[in-house]
């Protein structure tokens, strides 16, 4: 473990941590839109930007992307460093001017008129997406595409996504809710292109994935078996009750199960 | 070890005051219908309910499978928890529970899942018939 200290209070951080995961850990509230706790951090929103003061020398940085070092002191709410996150928040919300996200933000730091010419985007280009779909999902549908302010994300070409399997991770992790995701009964629509659900085996209703995410999960992990994945969760139930009604009427006995 | 529940399907009689306790305990607006635990009526010739509650299991399906490692054990009451601050809402562990003891909230469209009401389930306590024992 590593003492560092937060805004005069000393917190215990594990060396893996950064900045901000130990500052979150300790209770502390760090703005951040591209960070998940699940990726690694890469610094796109610049927005969790703190006061750093290490080894004499003091310098403003992205909290998600330091990490801890003994005898290390942050702290967050130097004027300083609101001013500097007032002035990512007016650029962000120059980009984006319609994101209810921002706006709140904007309002916790008092920032009232943005002065920077609106614009008409509606992604504030975190990555998130992106690193989801690859990291996480392993489905890699979607690309970084473009540099410096015209970069987009988009599945490559901005084509339909070979790859995508429908899965809404993307449109769900998006801070700004900007990706187009349409969740039906019996079928999912993103990125321009229409899944049909999978359908349960016994009684045919549309179960909650897309057969090509079913496939995915089946490829990336070997518990998932046909017999559960494709059964929908009241015929699981009912199965479940089956087998208990028929443990308790002795016609089946745990050792038939297998367990 | 942890405390486990314990099902016995030929004490229960179907009253559901679990649904409603395990309601009244974890949603808002107390909706039995998002209830974790369901109690099922069998038909004749059995005619009975059978509690079905998450089983937390030791090798477990949704905890394998899911992307961001959202659901761990809770080492305290042994209960597998969702970590809500990294679920991606990809519902993969809904499809993977070989039970279907997970479900989707219709109101936030998140998962849900029994947590053993942080080691003193309470559907336990208001169990009429002792059907459900938590030891």
């Amino acid at each position: 473990m590593v003492k560092i200290k937060i805004n005069d209070k000393i917190v215990q951080a594990h060396k893996w941590e950064t900045v901000l995961q130990a500052a979150k850990r300790a209770g502390f509230e760090i703005p951040a839109l591209c960070y998940h706790p699940s990726l690694k951090a890469d610094g796109f929103c610049r927005l969790c930007l703190v006061e750093v003061t290490k080894g004499g020398k003091t310098k403003i940085d992205t909290a998600c992307t330091v990490p801890v070092k003994e005898g290390m002191e942050v702290n967050l709410d130097t004027p300083e460093v609101v001013k500097h996150r007032k002035n990512i928040l007016e650029m962000l919300i120059a980009q984006v001017p319609d994101s209810p996200v921002l706006t709140e933000l904007a309002a916790k730091d008092g920032l009232k008129d943005v002065k920077l010419a609106k614009g008409e985007d509606v992604c504030i280009k975190c990555g998130l997406c992106v690193r989801i779909c690859r990291e996480r999902i392993g489905a890699d549908a979607l690309a970084m595409q473009g540099r410096g302010p015209d970069v987009t994300f988009t599945p490559p070409f901005g084509e339909a996504p070979e790859s995508c399997v429908g899965c809404g991770a993307c449109a769900f992790i998006c801070p700004v809710q900007c990706i187009d995701y349409e969740n039906n009964f019996a079928d999912i629509k993103i990125w321009g292109k229409t899944f049909e659900k999978a359908v349960c085996s016994e009684c045919g209703m549309p179960l909650e994935h897309t057969s090509e995410h079913i496939e995915l999960m089946k490829s990336r992990h070997e518990i998932i078996k046909d017999e559960d994945v494709l059964v929908c969760e009241k015929c699981s139930r009912k199965n479940t009750l089956e087998t208990m009604k028929n443990i308790v009427d002795g016609q089946l006995t745990f050792k038939k199960l297998g367990r | 070890m942890s405390k486990t529940f314990i099902i016995n399907p030929e004490k229960c009689t179907g009253c559901r005051t679990c649904e409603l306790t395990c309601a009244y305990t974890h949603t808002v607006n107390n909706q039995p219908g998002i209830s974790r635990i369901r109690a099922f009526n069998t038909k004749p010739p059995m005619e009975r309910g059978v509690p079905i509650v998450c089983l937390q299991c030791d090798s477990a399906a949704c905890v394998e499978v899911c992307p961001v490692g959202a659901l761990q054990r809770n080492q305290e009451t042994g209960a597998i928890d969702v970590d809500y601050e990294r679920c991606i809402n990809c519902h993969a562990c809904y499809s993977a529970c070989p039970f279907g003891n997970i479900l989707i909230e219709p109101v936030n469209n998140r998962i849900a899942k029994c947590d053993k009401c942080g080691g003193d389930p309470q559907c336990v306590k208001f169990c009429p018939t002792n059907a459900l024992e938590y030891k």
